[in-house]
């Protein structure tokens, strides 16, 4: 459930965003979903989909992501 | 002596054909970032690009160089801490807009760096496209596969013998 921005330019989930579409990641049969809340990027999942690292990973994933949505 | 001439002669045309090919590869081989920066220039045309391969799920791309990559990837695992700026690193990426004979092995291509013969295209992505592993840029090169397995015969070789064991027809 983790993406991986590293691969593709430093967008790893969030490409849809830039269509304005949220984007839902499935794994191991539980969704989660990649939004944008008021200039803010998100991921919001099912609890326990994540362990500890997966979430600092994700975290830290979120933080990089929002760089692609700042203005210059 | 007429002899030891001809042999020589047969030797050395035997050996420069093959030189002035991969000289030749690397000259006209352009950068990802030469073609993102005049994209109107190389747009329909084709082109030779040399670069670094990513070949994974969320991802297929050629990136600048294997340095330049590893350096990006730093940058991004420490999560925005660095005072990174992303956009200042589109130009290095490249769409690879057709990786189907690729993707059967993506591990075989995955971190190669190749010389790429194809047509590139500077309107790949457009508002109404969405490639949920293209780069941040809209350009992309669409591989000519005739050209590459002519070049790196031996990545392709896993790809034949896997199809011919697994034909029904070949026992």
């Amino acid at each position: 459930m983790v993406d991986d921005p590293k691969s593709n330019g430093n967008y790893g989930d969030t490409q849809s965003l830039r269509a304005g579409m949220p984007m839902a990641t499935v794994s191991r049969g539980q969704v989660g979903w990649h939004e944008m809340q008021d200039g803010q990027l998100q991921f919001t999942y099912p609890a326990g989909a994540l362990n500890g690292s997966q979430n600092q990973q994700m975290q830290n994933n979120l933080n990089v992501e929002q760089l692609n949505f700042q203005q210059p | 002596m007429n002899i030891c001439k001809a042999l020589l002669g047969a030797v050395l045309a035997a050996a420069l054909p093959s030189g002035r090919l991969q000289a030749s590869e690397h000259e006209a081989a352009l950068s990802p970032s030469a073609l993102n920066g005049n994209p109107s220039q190389y747009n329909r045309k084709t082109v030779t690009v040399r670069g670094c391969i990513t070949l994974v799920a969320e991802g297929r791309n050629i990136y600048e160089s294997q340095n330049i990559k590893a350096e990006f990837d730093r940058h991004v695992a420490a999560g925005g801490a660095d005072n990174f700026k992303p956009r200042e690193w589109d130009k290095y990426c490249l769409t690879i807009a057709n990786p189907g004979p690729m993707d059967k092995h993506p591990s075989v291509f995955d971190k190669q760096t190749l010389t790429i013969k194809g047509k590139f295209v500077d309107d790949y992505l457009t508002p109404r496209t969405l490639d949920l592993g293209a780069c941040p840029l809209p350009t992309a090169i669409f591989i000519d596969y005739t050209d590459l397995r002519k070049r790196y015969p031996a990545l392709f070789h896993e790809d034949r013998r896997t199809r011919c064991s697994r034909s029904p027809w070949t026992q």
